[in-house]
This record gives C-alpha cells, structure tokens and sequence, in this order.
C-alpha cells in the first residue's frame, strides 16, 4: 500500500472504489429498522377520529368515558350486558375512518389472541364457559383502550388528567417520559439509518453490533436525562410542578357521558336488585 | 453522461411537502452546495440520494442504475450503492457507535473484508486528512461536536466512496477547521471525487467556487448557478449571505 504525500490523497482514496458483493446471511438492520418506523409512526400523533368541533369530547370527558366503560365491562358477568356495552363500542368505532377501521382492526386482533393465550389456562380449571366470559371482557377492555388510544393524542390525554385533578407529578412524569421516549426513538432510527449507510457488506457479529447499538443508547439516555433535569432546574424547576388551570366541559360533552351514566345506575340497580 | 440524474423528484412527508418536483443534473467531480432556508428541502434531498428515503414521486437514476424501493429493498444492491456513496449526517453523534475512534474509522473497511493491513493504513491516512490523528485512541462519545464532525467524515472517507454527501458539515467548526475541511473537499473532488454538500455558511464555501443549487422556502429549485455566475448576480449573493 502505498502512503500519502504531503498534501496529496493516498493513492487507494485517488483510485476508483472496487466494488465488492458478498452473501446476504443476515438483514436483521433493516429489518428492525422497519419496526422501529413504525412504533414511532405508532407514538406520533393520531389524528382524531372525529374532525368536527361541534362533536370532539373535552379530553377529562372521553377520558372519564373510557375508564367508567372498563369499570362496568370489568365488574359485570352478564353475557347481555356485555353484549349492550359491545354495541356502544361498536356505535363509536363507525365514527372512525377506514383507515383508522383497519389499524384499529390490526392492533385490537393482535392484543385479544395474546391476552387469550394468558386466559387459556383457566379452560383446564373451570372449563370453557369462563374462558369464553373472560375472552369476551378481555376483549371488550382491549377495543375500548385500542380505541381511545387511536382517538386520543397525548396532549388530549394529559389535558384530561389534568382536569380530573390528576396528581401534577404524575402529569409531569408521564409528559417527560412520553416525549423522551420518541426522542429516544428517533435518535436509535438515527443510528440505526447511520450504521446502514456503512453496512456495506453483512455484518460478521450482528448481535455484537445490537450491543453496541443499545450501549450507545444508554449513554446517550443518560446524558439527556441530565441535561434536561439542567434546563428544568435553569428555567425554576424545585421539584414542584405548577399546573395550568383546567379547562371546563360542555354541554355536549355532558350529553354525551348521558348513556354512560344511565348505564352506571341501571347497573348499580341491577346489582341491588339481584338482576347482573 | 450525468452520474445522477433526478427527474421530477417529490417528497411528501406526512402533515407537509419536503420536496416540489426537483429536476438536477449532477456529473463525476462535480463540487455542489446546496443552499437555501431551513426546512426547504436540503436534507431530505441528501436522505433520497443517500438511498435512506426514496422519493414519492419522480425518478433517481445513480450511474445508469434506477434507485427505487424495490432496488433498495434488495440488501446487496443497498450495499452496493452505500459503497460508492457516503453521507456525513448534521448531528453526527448519531454516526459514531464505536468504542475508539480508531475502530469508528476501520468499521466500514473492516466489513468489506479487507486485509488487517490496509485496514491500518486507511484508518491512518483518513484521521492525518481530517487533522484528527490525536484522537486515535479517544472514545467518539466523549468528542466535542467539531472532533465528531472530524471523525465522522473520516469514517465516511475510509470506504472510498466515489460520491461523498455531507448535510452542513461547516457547523461547529472554527473557522480554521472550516477552511481545513473545505480544502480537503477541494482536493477530494480534484481527484475526481463528487461532492454534495449542504449549508448555510456562503461566506466560507464561496471560496472553493462550488455549483450553488439554491432552495427556496417552497421545497423546489430557485437556481442552479455556477460561481462564476454567482459572482455576476449580487442580489442573489446578498439573499444567500442572509441564511
């Protein structure tokens, strides 16, 4: 090999690249590079499902909304009554697009087949009526999350934390812990896209450079961590977070949490009554 | 015969355009800065001849060769373009995952399959070019942003590439490095060496006369101007001093 002058190029940089091809044995970069995509696709923004402003709920609203529809699919263990709070469901999810419809559709039959594959055990205890009932609950508690999620963004979410008096700590940790994550993610895509533009050929320990990779993450973590506890501190944090005032709901809103609250006393009544 | 060829180019991110229907012609040893207000599409076009992103509209053409995403989902043909082009990214600590600046170097060559001494022999001459020698044994980690900046294109040097894409390398480096880094572009692309570069800095770029490819704030081509032609247009050198 010859050695550069002074001022001069090395003579292998002057001369043509030698292009090389060797076997393809692993493409887990590009692989995981795909589903890195999409989880952070999957944390940005959703668009909500509902574009009008005179039908949008206050977030506290369709938030209270999906933890009493939860509450009543987790707490009944009539078949009906699951099949009434089904149907409401079902009313909310034609408000969704098609394309909505089927990320909606994808994610919900993916979490109900795992979380069957957990209940599945209980068919050999208590047989199969149990693991239908529970099956069913799951599922119901899977679509109503599935769909809150779709239609909800993360700044709605908190804004309705906030207005249900939510802890401010809690407001805060999880606003920090959101935005950190994607900005994590993004820096991981990042690397992942750098170290494809020199994977020129396969990798000859793959796995060696996943460790790498997440070495790399860590330190990088822990170094935003830090400076971001830095800016809080410069900018006045002292550990207390002050919290905006919340907003207040509307009439529609309350119209709209109508057919949940009916749903509450006729359950309460059926409860007292010994119907459920 | 143009070395890249991009005909009608759009690109779409969600919510907003990156790019508007981009027509470029850029030949073997061609020296380009490409300039323009943030946002307005530098980066995505470095990203798309990169072959990281692929247009939504229109057609790349890389020495003859159609980059689309079939092209690129094939992982020797991705390979094979990623040999003969190199991109220097604006925050360049995400480039550098190595543990010594030594092994950051050697990373790309090292997967070639190259023999152990030749291996040695570029990591030497890329860190001498890029002025970075005595960092060597340092963690890249650890670097100020100028040293990564250093080391981040040696890295990219160290695979020969023939077409070298580097997204505002000019940025947190002093004035001397600056001029350091620009010549050693200069005398890259003297050897035939075509280079594609964004940035901001026209007062220190003027100095290599590069071709300007100038963005404005709508994602599409102002002017492709030579600097020569540049020189004859102040109204335009005054619009470029101002970014």
């Amino acid at each position: 090999m010859t050695t550069k002058q002074p001022n001069n190029l090395p003579t292998w940089l002057e001369q043509p690249n030698q292009l090389t091809s060797q076997p393809q044995r692993h493409n887990f970069l590009a692989h995981n590079q795909q589903h890195l995509q999409h989880l952070l696709a999957r944390l940005s923004q959703p668009l909500p499902a509902v574009q009008s402003k005179r039908w949008q709920l206050s977030p506290s609203i369709s938030l209270l909304r999906l933890g009493i529809l939860i509450l009543l699919i987790a707490l009944t263990n009539n078949t009906g009554w699951l099949w009434v709070l089904g149907l409401l469901l079902a009313g909310h999810l034609l408000q969704l697009s098609p394309s909505q419809l089927r990320r909606f559709s994808r994610s919900w039959l993916l979490s109900t087949l795992i979380a069957l594959l957990v209940v599945l055990p209980s068919y050999w205890l208590v047989g199969p009526a149990t693991v239908l009932l529970f099956g069913f609950k799951t599922g119901l508690i899977l679509a109503s999350t599935q769909y809150y999620r779709l239609t909800t963004t993360f700044q709605e979410l908190l804004s309705g934390l906030k207005t249900l008096h939510c802890p401010n700590i809690f407001i805060m940790t999880l606003a920090i812990a959101i935005t950190y994550l994607r900005m994590l993610g993004h820096y991981l895509l990042q690397t992942m896209m750098a170290l494809d533009m020199r994977m020129v050929a396969p990798a000859k320990h793959p796995y060696r450079l996943i460790g790498t990779l997440f070495g790399n993450l860590f330190l990088k973590s822990h170094a935003y961590a830090l400076e971001l506890y830095a800016a809080m501190e410069a900018r006045g944090f002292n550990g207390h977070y002050v919290n905006q005032p919340a907003t207040t709901n509307r009439w529609h809103d309350m119209l709209t949490l109508t057919p949940y609250l009916v749903l509450v006393a006729v359950f309460i009544f059926g409860r007292t009554y010994g119907i459920n | 015969m143009a070395l890249i060829k991009l005909t009608n180019i759009s690109y779409d991110y969600p919510n907003t355009c990156g790019l508007d229907h981009l027509n470029l012609e850029i030949n073997t040893g061609d020296f380009i800065c490409l300039m323009g207000p943030n946002g307005s599409g530098k980066s995505t076009l470095l990203r798309i001849l990169s072959g990281l992103e692929t247009a939504s509209q229109g057609d790349y053409q890389f020495d003859d060769q159609a980059i689309t995403a079939a092209y690129l989902a094939d992982p020797q043909d991705r390979q094979r373009l990623h040999q003969q082009i190199g991109l220097v990214f604006q925050n360049t600590d995400v480039q550098l995952f190595n543990t010594s600046v030594a092994d950051e170097v050697a990373f790309g060559p090292r997967q070639l399959g190259l023999p152990e001494a030749e291996i040695a022999q570029r990591v030497t001459d890329c860190l001498e070019l890029t002025h970075s020698s005595e960092l060597r044994d340092r963690v890249p980690y650890q670097l100020s942003g100028g040293e990564k900046k250093r080391v981040a294109l040696a890295s990219v040097l160290a695979l020969n590439p023939t077409v070298l894409l580097l997204d505002e390398p000019l940025n947190g480096l002093t004035i001397a490095a600056q001029q350091q880094m620009l010549t050693l572009l200069q005398t890259l692309q003297a050897a035939g060496k075509t280079i594609i570069m964004a940035s901001h800095n026209f007062k220190q770029v003027q100095a290599v006369e590069p071709r300007f490819v100038i963005f404005n704030a709508d994602h599409q081509i102002q002017a492709d101007l030579t600097a020569a032609e540049l020189a004859t247009q102040p109204e335009q050198q005054a619009e470029l001093l101002t970014l």
